[in-house]
Formats: structure tokens, C-alpha cells, sequence
């Protein structure tokens, strides 16, 4: 085992590996608050990546009802309980927050690979504290999920002729798009006793390797977010690749810029925001004061990562929702939350126009600038003063090229009725 | 290895989980949906709609626990602390942008709901009344029919 720094727990961890940072590193944002669970990014994946044969249970991304639902079930309950069984009343944070290395306090638990140590399985200990899921849990992505029973087209329960009406979630819920979230630290990687598993130094994107693949699910077993998935007819595992390809920038609609995953680009709420990270050498982000994602995690602080501690230094973050029961959000987002919260649901000016660079362009925004605009409106959110400025916000790829630009007040341009579905 | 077979004797296998709190928040979520998709431009009529097609879950499932007047009223909440007024007897006409306070008035008294009454200034907007001349999409680019509400 290494000491490696995991500046999400504001401390350094244990890690099978010894350090090493990619160049640049995938990473997004997710806007919990602007979800309505269309699954327009489960079917965007599905219909790209995985619609052969052996991968009909394969959803490398997925929109789950939280808190009831999940795939595999149960997953995280799972992990979060193992972690307390290994550490009984441990898990808590700390400290107090610091700049880039410990935003959130300390995290005074254990990690899964540190639990690993302690829990003690038939065939020793793991690399990451972990659980293959069943067959039966991995059968059903919809199980405990909502679904409409009717279409705009017809009556409410008639979706399905003889369908079950089953009865409604009475309590808080709300709607968790996850995919992999392409640790810093991947616990898929860590397990992995074929080494197919790598973190690539240009992006930090985790792929699984099919030819050195094996198929023993390790990977599965370890991964706390259960994010890669055994393939029957190759017997291999698969993940989610993070559309490479795009990434890269030789998805020809992107003209050669470096391109946003499709789940990002094809959420019709605008929730999502991809971007590529430069990190120093002890793995924390390099400040690039400009950059959205850099802006929203580091400086804003309304984006935080899910379920911090696992320890794999995920590389997803959200916007948690306002509505929900706070101590769920700790638990699943960290002591972040509450001043998230507060800062989003009354957004300063910087904030509300960063806001609308979510879904924007599909390629990727490395830099923003702002120009300042007409004061437009006035008047109190939720007991605080709250001034709003039409500022215009432009989005810049890599090189430079302008790729974005709109308005607080942005315009809303209607296709006509002739041409609505002509794309 | 996975099991093959479903234990339901399996003491690991969960079946039910219990709940930090059963605080009903639809509301909250409701006017979260609104605020967030009229911050990205959409009118009301469009908002409506996203509460009224099933496909759109939680929005739907809103819609259906408290009835299209409450959400309608709460569209209508949301727009008027944003400075905005909402009309559900017409399509959206013209308006004067600089008459503010009556556009904020008759937002509220388009609402039966109690909403928290705010000093309101409002400036000038660009384009400001130009929705809805023409016919309106949904998200997924569908026509929505003129509503008769």
C-alpha cells in the first residue's frame, strides 16, 4: 500500500498503487436540481455504446429515483454498509475546510481500501472493500424507479394494456444520474488481478483493457459506485469509456475540438457540464480560475462529489438538490451541502452566469469570461437581497476558439411547428 | 461468484430501507423544476407542459399528487418573484416592459395561493413579450397544443 493524497478527504489515503496524475482529467458536473428523470442520457449511451448482445443490462449511465431506487439495488446502501460494519461509528468528517487540499474538513473514517484490511473474506482480503452483486440485482434497472403508466397520448395507467398502477412515493425523492465517475483512485483498477485496468495519461479516462481481461469481476466487486458490468458472450467486464472518442476530438461535429460525452450533450434540462481538468503534481486541481467546472467545485463550492468517502476521489460532482433531507445529502455528498445549497438558491452574479453554460455547446468549454450587462430585476430570494444582470457569458475551447455565448436572460427561440422535428 | 438464484433467506439481500425523514417536499422540488427551466428561458405554457406529460417523472408526479391549479399557481408564484408576469386565460400578448407594477399585480392576483409579496424592480428586458405569438414546443420539439386554461 501507498499514501497517496486524497484532497476530497482532506488527507492522504491508502492506495494498492503509488500516485500518478494524468495530464488533464475527465471530469463533470451534474445539476441535480434540474432533473426531471427523461432518461434522454440513458437512452443517448444505450443507443451509442451498448446495444449489443451480452449488454442488455449494461447501463453505463442511469437516472436513478433516489432514495428508493438504484442499479445495481441497493448499491450504495450496500457499500455504506459494509464501511460501517468495518468501522462502527466512524465515518465522520472533521476539521476544518482548507483551500484545494481540504475543501470539506477531514474525513476521519475509513476509505475501502482501508476497511479492506479489516474485513476478512473466505478468500482473504481484498485490495477494496466490496460485494459482487447478484444476478437479481443487476435483472431489473427499473425496480423501485418512477415510470410513467401513460403517454400524453393517452390516460393515466394505460401505457400498457393490464399494467399494475403501483402505488406512489409519498416522501422527498429525487433524481441521481450516475455514470462512471473515472476516479482519481479507481477501486476497479486497484482490484484488478490481470492489470487490465488503466488510467489514461492524457485524460485520466479508466478503461478496461478487453484483450488482458479475464472476466473475474473483481472490478465489479470493488468498485463502490458498481460501474462496470460483466458481458456474458465476451466474458469480459465493460465500463463506460467516457466517449473517448469525442473527448479526443474526432467526433467530426465537434470540427476537431475536444467534444462533451453524449449523455452530457443529449440531457434536454441543460443538468450537465463536462470539462477536462490540469491537476499539480500531488493530484489536486491546478487553479484555472475560469474554468466552469474549476469555478463551481473550488471557488462557488456548489458542486460536490458523490459519496466522497469511498475514497476513490471521484471525478463526478453535483449540485445537490434543495428540496431534499439534509442528512441524506451529507451522507451522499459530504459536509459540503449545506453551504451549496445556500449559495445556489440565492446565486451571485458570477454564479447565475456560469449557470448557463450547462448544455450549451457540445464541445468542451475550457475558459469563460464575462461581460457585464444591464441590471434587469431586483428583489429578495428566500429573505436575502437578490440583484439580477443580463451579463453575457462567453464559453472558449482549448484553443481558444469561441464556442459559447448567451445571457443571464437568455432567449428562448422557438422552432416552428412545420420544422419542430426536422433535425 | 454471483448466485444463480434469488435467496430471499440471504440476510444480506435488502428489501426495504428506512428513511432519514418522510417529509413530503413535492412542493419544494415542484418550484425548484419551475425556477430552474424558466431560468433557461422557458414561458410558462411550456413549463405546463413539461408538468403535464408523464414522460417527465417528477414534474408529472407533482402534477398529479396536488392538481394542475396548484401547479398553475405556482408557476405563476415563481415567474412574479422573478419579475415576470404569467397569463393562463391567453396566449401571451405584447406587453408594455416598462409597466412593471402592474405586470407584477396582476402575476399575483392570477395566483389563489399566498405568496410572499416582495419590493419588486423591474427594468427593462429585451424581446420581453414576444412568446408564445408562435406555436410552442416541448422539450422534445413536439407541438403543444393551445390550452384552453
Amino acid at each position: 500500500m501507498s499514501n497517496v493524497l486524497n484532497w476530497q478527504l482532506g488527507r492522504e489515503m491508502e492506495y494498492p498503487y503509488d500516485a500518478a496524475y494524468p495530464d488533464q482529467q475527465f471530469a463533470f458536473i451534474f445539476n441535480i436540481n434540474r432533473c426531471i428523470g427523461c432518461q434522454t442520457c440513458t437512452m443517448a449511451c444505450k443507443s451509442t455504446w451498448t446495444f449489443s448482445k451480452g449488454q442488455e443490462y449494461m447501463w453505463w449511465n442511469n437516472v436513478e429515483t433516489k432514495p428508493y431506487g438504484g442499479y445495481p439495488h441497493h448499491w450504495d446502501v450496500k457499500t455504506l454498509d459494509l464501511l460501517e460494519q468495518a468501522n462502527p461509528g466512524g465515518q465522520n468528517w472533521g476539521g476544518k475546510p482548507e483551500d484545494l487540499k481540504a475543501p470539506y474538513g477531514k474525513f476521519n473514517g475509513k476509505t475501502v481500501f482501508e476497511a479492506a484490511k479489516t474485513f476478512i473474506g473466505p478468500e482473504g482480503a481484498n485490495r477494496a472493500l466490496g460485494y459482487l452483486p447478484t444476478d437479481e440485482e443487476w435483472s431489473a434497472p427499473n425496480r423501485y424507479e418512477d415510470h410513467p403508466t401513460g403517454s400524453e397520448k393517452t390516460s393515466k395507467g394505460q401505457y400498457f394494456k393490464g399494467g399494475e398502477l403501483l402505488p406512489e412515493h409519498k416522501t422527498w425523492f429525487f433524481y441521481l444520474a450516475r455514470i462512471c465517475n473515472h476516479c482519481s483512485y479507481p477501486a476497479c483498477l486497484a482490484a484488478c488481478p490481470r492489470n487490465a485496468i488503466y488510467k489514461r495519461p492524457e485524460d485520466g479516462i479508466v478503461l478496461v483493457d478487453q484483450e488482458r481481461c479475464r472476466g473475474y469481476r473483481k472490478c465489479m466487486e470493488a468498485c463502490p459506485y458498481k460501474k462496470t458490468y460483466y458481458r456474458g458472450t465476451t466474458r469480459t467486464s465493460e465500463k463506460c469509456i467516457a466517449c473517448f472518442p469525442r473527448v479526443e476530438g474526432k467526433d467530426q461535429a465537434g470540427g476537431g475540438l475536444p467534444m462533451q460525452t453524449r449523455c452530457m450533450a443529449s440531457c434536454i434540462g441543460h443538468i450537465r457540464l463536462q470539462g477536462l481538468i490540469e491537476l499539480n503534481k500531488d493530484g489536486t486541481w491546478k487553479e484555472m480560475r475560469n474554468n466552469p467546472l474549476y469555478y463551481l467545485i473550488h471557488v462557488a463550492k456548489v458542486a460536490l462529489p458523490l459519496y466522497p468517502q469511498f475514497g476513490t476521489e471521484p471525478n463526478g460532482y453535483y449540485i445537490p438538490p434543495r428540496w431534499v433531507s439534509r442528512p441524506y445529502l451529507h451522507q451522499m455528498f459530504g459536509p459540503g451541502v449545506d453551504a451549496a445549497i445556500e449559495k445556489y438558491s440565492a446565486p451571485d452574479r458570477e454564479l447565475l452566469a456560469v449557470l448557463q453554460l450547462f448544455g450549451k455547446d457540445q464541445r468542451i468549454c475550457h475558459r469563460y469570461e464575462i461581460k457585464e450587462g444591464p441590471k434587469v430585476f431586483e428583489t429578495e430570494v428566500r429573505g436575502k437581497k437578490f440583484v439580477m444582470y443580463n451579463d453575457t457569458i462567453i464559453g472558449y475551447a482549448k484553443d481558444g476558439t469561441k464556442i459559447i455565448e448567451t445571457t443571464v436572460e437568455e432567449p428562448l427561440h422557438v422552432r416552428d411547428a412545420k420544422h419542430a422535428n426536422s433535425i | 461468484m454471483p448466485k444463480d438464484e434469488f435467496d430471499f433467506e440471504d440476510p444480506f439481500e435488502l428489501n426495504g430501507m428506512a428513511f432519514m425523514t418522510h417529509e413530503d417536499t413535492t412542493n419544494d422540488m415542484a418550484e425548484t423544476f419551475i425556477e430552474e427551466f424558466m431560468r433557461m428561458g422557458y414561458g410558462h405554457k411550456q413549463i405546463l407542459a413539461l408538468f403535464r406529460n408523464p414522460h417527465y417523472l417528477g414534474p408529472n408526479m407533482a402534477l398529479e399528487k396536488r392538481g394542475e391549479p396548484f401547479i398553475r399557481d405556482m408557476i405563476a408564484e415563481v415567474f412574479a418573484r422573478w419579475g415576470r408576469q404569467v397569463e393562463w386565460a391567453s396566449v401571451v400578448a405584447n406587453l408594455p416592459t416598462q409597466d412593471c407594477s402592474s405586470r407584477r399585480e396582476s402575476a399575483l392576483t392570477s395566483s389563489t395561493n399566498q405568496i410572499e409579496r416582495t419590493n419588486v424592480r423591474c427594468y427593462e428586458r429585451e424581446g420581453e413579450g414576444t412568446r408564445g405569438e408562435r406555436p410552442l414546443t416541448d422539450p422534445t420539439g413536439a407541438p403543444i397544443p393551445e390550452y384552453t386554461v
